[in-house]
């Protein structure tokens, strides 16, 4: 079937009567924004539907409606032919609306019983009875294969264990309608590959499911159906066996995107980044970093990949020389000989990257201020910095009012751009880039990545952080894979493979993670 | 940027209206007569040249307190212990008036405003080492040396300092060679109103116009973004809480140099320290809008004087209105501060537009 992208879709759930869950007209704004424009949307039982769209498209905003955390201006939600109150989270739970936040809300210190227990309710009076609460919660994971560990407190457990504690919760909770906000985020793709499994056997039992995401690659593998939203409003809902996945990035997008970025090959030049020996005590906790050596050529992308928390971000501060190692150093060498200059795209734009209250024009002469070129003795030289600003916002495609424009004001796109247009200044002789794109919608991520290939085609050398696999194996020549705060293997782009990496990353977690209940 | 400097204006301007209504309205709650109370406001400000002029004079140390703060808080210091360093300040310049004698007024006048500077500077400077060095919180340490210095003064004045006889609780005056030249005959305004306001511009224009300026303003704005981009954070930290002291000193010294009595005496700081943090808060840390709002506050002290003095207001309702003209405009500051960084609702972090991302209003 075609599916133009401007009509809304047309693919009826078999009659809304037998939906578990239906959404009809719901409208929502903040001010001038339409974060909802009149949404509709249909959830059979034993259905996976995924939610497709870009950040801003309005996903969180539907998903908050949904399970009664926002009060939409228009519009109602109906579960089981009942529509529920709006803006009531307690009659949305109590209607079997199950909701496992990107961001769980698992109080850290407390076991995943008294987890379990907490969000069961309480009145005053009631006795909290835990040894039920532990046995319903062991059987459960059980019979669903999810294993959980129900005594250690949370903060302890790894993040596939906390997200699975989440599930059961719901469970529990006579769950009918399960929404599941990005879950394969804090992923490995092992732990996803797990997850899709339990998901479609839990709609198989007849539990309505909605996968809230902007993978399309997790569509492909789990989802019955999918509705598209942009700009608050629904774009299409299709089948998604019948629909091709450039077709569904350009009903997200609304134009034609180029999935897969060619990845140029350079020859790679002289060691620009020698690591030897490094650690650090405790970066988390009484785990400590490395020892980690390193090699980066110049005109080699070199890729980091782990789940997140096994000492990557560390390692990115370590190599950007915002922290210092315990033992061991870092040398960067220019290309031409001498002392080399390194860009740093940190993982934490708004905490790291940018003075958020100032201007655009502020935020662009960090690096360079003091240079000859931009002030004398002591005073700017403000026709030179203007223009020099000017040529950066220009080529770099940031969309501001101006100059003056306080970066806060920028959407996270734009703000990642100045990052670029200041760190790519000058062309550093090595970029580490940490999660470059992460909260970027897929325009500007295809700007990043042409960004980098450009840097690595320069002849410049770059370590690549992220923890989008897709994104390590588009523009890495090399890929590393940290687990446990060490690199546990380096494989060239030829070699790696999905699973071989996937199962690299949870080496040293996996072992630790594999519960018998 | 320029609509939102006019709605910061804006929400100053109506924080003062409210806060004068504010006043009257407690003053008509008393039973005093409204209208005299407000024409004896009005007279206390502009009812004479003396009026007028002891306006600017209460004007002086206000402004300077107040850059000071915006020097510091700019640089994401809290220098609460302008007071102190005021005290500091006028301190060192008194010994240097009274016991450097027989230069030329030119000369000595001078070296005794710098030593103002210093002295504001070495108290600023304990504090700025504290932060560095020990750790110890700026907000903590400058409030606590001004407790300190509070104490020292009053020693000060009181014994080795004290003039002759021994029986006032102050010092002599300084040597006429260290004293601001009148500027208007017949009031308490002199010269030190016009450097008050060179210190201004030059404030403005550093902070604008120059690399420390905006290292200091990059600091301020996210320390850990101007670290990892080369800025010496903690060089910047120490540099602004010094200058801030230094020009708190400054006003120290006026508060000695250029009153009618021209001498150390306990407590000559008058609270000038804390007013200006107001100054600062109702000029949004604006430089230059720290002129207009600290003749604001210059005049509600001032008139708040002659209230007393006329309709018989008692003296402790007059403090009780003007903390309720610092309540409002605090207050107001704080909600526009609010309402301009409230975090956007969730799920908006991209505003959706058909083109690409595009500027939000």
């Amino acid at each position: 079937m075609t599916v133009s992208a401007d009509t809304p879709g047309d693919v009826p759930a078999d009659g809304a009567a037998a939906a578990a869950l239906s959404v009809r007209g719901v409208t929502k704004t903040y001010g001038a924004l339409v974060a909802n424009d009149a949404v509709d949307l249909d959830v059979r039982p034993g259905e996976i539907l995924a939610l497709l769209g870009e950040n801003g498209a309005g996903k969180s905003t539907l998903v908050k409606v949904l399970s009664g955390l926002v009060n939409p201006d228009a519009g109602a939600v109906v579960v089981d032919g009942r529509t529920l109150p709006p803006g009531d989270p307690e009659a949305a739970r109590a209607a079997g609306v199950g909701v496992v936040h990107q961001h769980f809300m698992l109080v850290p210190d407390m076991t995943a019983t008294e987890n379990v227990a907490l969000s069961q309710g309480s009145r005053a009076g009631r006795r909290f009875d835990a040894a039920g609460t532990r046995a319903r919660l062991l059987e459960l994971s059980e019979r669903h294969s999810m294993p959980v560990r129900p005594d250690v407190p949370v903060e302890l457990l790894p993040v596939g264990e906390r997200q699975r504690i989440e599930i059961l919760k719901c469970l529990l909770g006579d769950a009918r309608v399960l929404l599941l906000d990005e879950p394969s985020a804090v992923l490995s793709p092992v732990e996803w590959d797990r997850l899709a499994v339990v998901l479609e056997e839990l709609a198989s039992q007849g539990l309505a499911i909605v996968l809230i995401t902007h993978k399309l690659g997790e569509i492909a593998a789990v989802a019955d159906r999918c509705t598209v939203m942009r700009g608050g409003k629904v774009v299409a809902t299709v089948r998604v066996g019948d629909t091709a996945p450039e077709e569904l990035a350009r009903m997200m997008v609304g134009r034609d995107v180029v999935l897969r970025t060619e990845r140029p090959v350079v020859a790679a030049g002289p060691v620009v980044l020698e690591a030897t020996g490094l650690t650090m005590a405790g970066y988390r906790g009484d785990r400590d970093l490395g020892p980690v050596d390193l090699t980066v050529r110049a005109g080699e992308v070199l890729g980091v990949a782990g789940v997140e928390g096994n000492g990557q971000s560390e390692l990115a501060d370590l190599l950007a020389g915002v922290r210092t190692p315990t033992t061991g150093s870092v040398r960067v060498t220019a290309r031409g000989g001498g002392p080399g200059r390194t860009g740093v795209i940190a993982e934490d734009r708004q905490a790291d990257g940018l003075a958020l209250p100032l201007s655009v024009s502020d935020n662009l002469m960090m690096r360079v201020v003091g240079d000859e070129e931009f002030s004398r003795r002591g005073v700017l030289r403000q026709g030179r910095i203007r223009r020099h600003c000017t040529e950066r916002v220009e080529s770099f495609g940031v969309r501001t009012a101006g100059l003056e424009t306080p970066v806060e004001s920028l959407s996270g796109g734009n703000q990642q751009k100045i990052v670029l247009a200041r760190e790519l200044y000058g062309d550093p002789d090595l970029l580490i880039a940490a999660q470059p794109t992460r909260g970027l919608d897929v325009g500007a991520i295809e700007f990043v990545h042409a960004q980098i290939n450009a840097h690595k085609t320069a002849g410049g050398a770059t370590v690549l952080f992220s923890a989008e696999l897709d994104e390590i194996f588009a523009l890495s020549d090399r890929i590393a894979v940290m687990s446990g705060g060490r690199i546990v293997a380096v494989l060239t782009a030829d070699e790696a493979t999905r699973d071989r990496v996937g199962e690299l990353m949870t080496a040293v977690n996996g072992a630790r993670e594999q519960v018998r209940p | 940027m320029n609509r939102q400097a006019l709605r910061g204006a804006a929400v100053s301007v109506l924080a003062v209206v409210l806060a004068l209504a504010a006043s009257l309205l407690v003053i008509a709650l008393t039973g005093a007569p409204i209208g005299k109370a407000a024409a004896a406001m009005w007279d206390g400000v502009f009812g004479s040249p003396a009026q007028f002029g002891a306006t600017l004079t209460k004007f002086v140390p206000l402004v300077l307190a107040a850059i000071g703060w915006v020097v510091a808080s700019r640089a994401g210091r809290l220098n609460v212990g302008l007071e102190g360093q005021i005290l500091a300040g006028g301190t060192t310049a008194a010994v240097v008036g009274l016991y450097l004698t027989g230069l030329p007024t030119v000369l000595h006048l001078t070296i005794a405003v710098l030593a103002g500077a210093v002295g504001g500077a070495l108290l600023g400077g304990v504090a700025a080492w504290l932060w560095a060095r020990r750790g110890v919180n700026d907000f903590i340490a400058t409030l606590l040396l001004t407790l300190i210095m509070t104490q020292v003064v009053s020693w000060l004045a009181n014994g080795p300092m004290e003039e002759p006889t021994g029986t006032l609780g102050q010092s002599s005056p300084v040597a006429d060679t260290a004293r601001w030249p009148v500027l208007l005959p017949r009031t308490t305004l002199r010269t030190d109103i016009i450097m008050v306001i060179i210190i201004v511009l030059l404030a403005a224009y550093v902070l604008r116009r120059t690399v420390v300026g905006y290292r200091l303003r990059l600091t301020g704005a996210n320390a850990d973004a101007a670290r990892a981009t080369g800025t010496r954070t903690t060089v910047v930290g120490v540099g602004a809480l010094c200058a801030s002291a230094a020009i708190a000193g400054i006003a120290g010294s006026s508060l000695v140099l250029a009153a009618p009595a021209a001498n150390l005496a306990p407590g000559f700081s008058a609270g000038y320290g804390f007013d200006g943090i107001v100054v600062a808060l109702l000029a949004r840390n604006s430089p230059l809008a720290c002129i207009p709002a600290a003749l604001l506050l210059a005049a509600l002290r001032q008139g708040g004087g002659l209230l007393e003095a006329r309709v018989g207001i008692s003296s402790g309702l007059v403090t009780a209105t003007q903390a309720v003209v610092i309540l409002l405009v605090t207050g107001t500051a704080w909600y526009a501060e609010r309402r301009r960084s409230r975090p956007r609702p969730p799920g908006t972090s991209d505003v959706p537009a058909p083109v690409a991302e595009g500027v939000r209003s």
